[in-house]
């Protein structure tokens, strides 16, 4: 039972964002070009291969930003961004928070040097200094990583000093004192047609792992990170910008709108960690007019819907339909040991109630990690990827048949997610054995193309982990 | 009444740390409220399930076990629940995750595999398992293609 433990606690640090597939080349809705990321740069390509120039990553504010998450708006006019930041001046930067932020950063920067020592007496040495001052305020670590850099730049001796028996922390100062920067985030609307800035509706200390705009109103959900690994504040903004409010705390990072751009249908683990025993609920969280208020309205069929147990990284999405789909381990107990499946399974949620619904997929068919999947914009169908290789599969929701559309290929791993150009054509990325290049394919009727063949090599090399091959 | 409330006093009532008047007043609101019956009683059944599981090793994993996880500030009947939630948790998948490494590996001492023949030999997907180390590792597919 011990090794079970250990299990599940390496599986849920397994699924941080850096090593699991994501969100890196999205279709429009309209399906005429799709915006791709790449070394946290944004970038826009056609149907035909075609890659833009880089979104300009500098505004008339200061320093530069780094995108690291992006959706589009229904209208296929523009994007909203999650992006971080980065300016060499603490006296830029801090006008930009809210006062009780900078407040914080500044509080903090005064006491860095003791709680360097703190954090050395406690944990010991480490690679990174700010790595080691986030021990101390899980949650806060962006404040945290800001606070050290402005007191090295107003005390640098003081700070050294508090790191004497410190050496490996010293050393990573040093080596890091030209890139120091100081970080903020920010969640903006890009409309690169119209030739305006992007229009940022947000800015704060708090990292948003993910956001998803609503399909018919001029509204963002995102998660926002706590204090708690894996544990997340569900909020929506209005792109008027506004306090962002409150849907619900504690819940993963799995969510997804309802058809109607109304309501939000979100993962929560019972259990603590990433996953677990989670129960899916649904929350009215717009007003009749569409707009962001100061609560939330609530509606009839609002809360806990189901239950489920998941492995790994939580996912779930909502169909053209309002049935929701999600992936869950069945676990029915008691049970022999020989009679328990080994994998998870997809099922299907009414959006009326009633009991989840089985896909019918033969053992074997679905990943074990399964986390990692996109329905079609017509809800007939679902690509899949895994983290531990780059195989692909698409498989039909009401028949459950699946078909293998690409791989496993001998170590890679995908990092990204597939993504539907509409009902019948999605793309996915693979790695080319022979030349280490890392191929974006276009699939539709069993064949798949390169579309990514006349890009530089940078583009999509980060879209994938590779490793040489066992013999 | 929402259902996590009905959920934590079923739980209270199996734990036997529901008053009896109490318990008397939940059985009266559930029995004017049929649709809650109904779910007490899947709760119920659930419940009665997973207490099996938990009592099956009720006690060398209590302690130190739990705090691999992040501490939860838990009161007694969620503490309960979280232990009973990962029980299932565990049995249903240690077994499978625990499957690649086979009935004859030595280092299984004391550890039950699920039998690995129920994945068919063609799928693409990898399998896991658990090193020496408690990390969880990638086994290589068995079908590779071109």
């Amino acid at each position: 039972m011990k090794a079970t433990f250990q299990i599940l606690l390496t599986g849920a640090c397994v699924c941080l964002a850096a090593c699991e597939p994501r969100e890196r080349a999205e279709w429009s809705p309209d399906g005429t070009r799709a915006a791709v990321l790449a070394e946290q740069r944004l970038y826009f390509s056609d149907g035909e291969g075609g890659l833009s120039e880089a979104v300009a990553d500098e505004d008339d504010g200061p320093g530069r930003f780094l995108v690291d998450a992006f959706d589009w708006l229904p209208d296929s006019s523009g994007l909203v961004v999650h992006r971080v930041r980065l300016t060499p001046k603490w006296e830029d930067l801090a006008p930009l928070l809210a006062p009780a932020e900078s407040d914080r950063v500044e509080a903090l920067a005064a006491r860095v040097p003791e709680l360097l020592r703190a954090a050395v007496a406690i944990h010991g040495d480490s690679d990174r200094a700010d790595q080691l001052l986030g021990k101390m305020a899980p949650g806060e670590s962006l404040a945290m990583g800001n606070a050290l850099r402005l007191a090295l730049a107003r005390d640098a001796g003081a700070v050294r000093a508090a790191l004497s028996n410190a050496p490996g922390v010293l050393a990573s100062i040093n080596g890091d004192r030209e890139s120091l920067g100081f970080l903020l985030h920010e969640i903006a609307v890009l409309r690169p047609d119209q030739g305006r800035p992007s229009e940022v509706i947000w800015r704060g200390l708090r990292g948003v792992p993910s956001l998803r705009v609503s399909p018919k109103h001029e509204v963002v959900a995102a998660a926002f990170e706590t204090e708690v690994e894996n544990q997340y504040d569900l909020q929506v903004l209005s792109f008027k910008g506004g306090a962002p409010l409150s849907v619900a705390s504690k819940t993963s990072r799995a969510y997804d709108w309802t058809p109607d751009g109304g309501s939000l249908v979100y993962l929560s683990s019972i259990t603590e960690g990433n996953g677990g025993l989670v129960e899916i609920e649904r929350r009215r969280v717009l007003n009749e007019s569409g707009k962001v208020g100061e609560a939330l309205p609530g509606a009839e069929g609002d809360g806990e819907l189901a239950y489920a147990i998941v492995a790994f990284a939580p996912r779930l999405a909502v169909l053209p339909d309002g049935a929701i789909l999600f992936a869950s381990h069945p676990a029915p107990l008691p049970a022999a040991a020989e009679d328990l499946g080994e994998n998870p399974r997809l099922y299907r949620l009414p959006a009326d109630g009633g009991a989840p619904v089985a896909v019918p997929t033969e053992e074997g068919a679905l990943p074990m990690d399964l986390g990692y999947f996109v329905p079609s914009p017509d809800g007939r169908r679902v690509a899949v990827v895994e983290s531990g290789t780059d195989a692909v599969a698409v498989v039909d929701l009401e028949s459950g048949k699946s078909e293998l559309v690409s791989g496993p290929h001998p170590g890679w791993k995908s990092r990204v997610l597939p993504s539907w150009r509409n009902a019948e054509e999605f793309t996915y990325a693979t790695g080319d054995e022979e030349t280490g290049r890392v191929r974006w394919m276009l699939w539709k009727d069993g064949e798949s193309r390169d579309l990514a063949k006349q890009w530089p090599e940078k583009i999509t090399q980060g879209w994938m982990e590779s490793r040489k091959a066992n013999p | 009444m929402t259902t996590k409330q009905l959920e934590a006093l079923l739980i209270d009532q199996a734990l036997g740390e529901l008053s009896e008047e109490t318990a008397a007043l939940l059985e009266a609101w559930l029995d004017k409220s049929p649709e809650h019956r109904d779910l007490a009683g899947e709760i119920r059944r659930a419940v009665g399930h997973t207490e099996l599981a938990v009592a099956s090793r009720p006690l060398e994993w209590e302690t130190e076990e739990i705090f691999a996880f992040p501490t939860p500030r838990v009161r007694s009947h969620e503490r309960w629940r979280i232990a009973a939630a990962v029980a299932i948790l565990g049995v249903a998948l240690g077994l499978g995750y625990l499957a690649g490494k086979g009935r004859n590996d030595p280092r299984m001492d004391g550890l039950t595999a699920a039998k690995s023949e129920k994945t068919p030999a063609s799928s693409p997907w990898a399998r896991y398992r658990v090193d020496d180390k408690g990390r969880l590792a990638m086994i290589l597919p068995n079908k590779q293609q071109p």
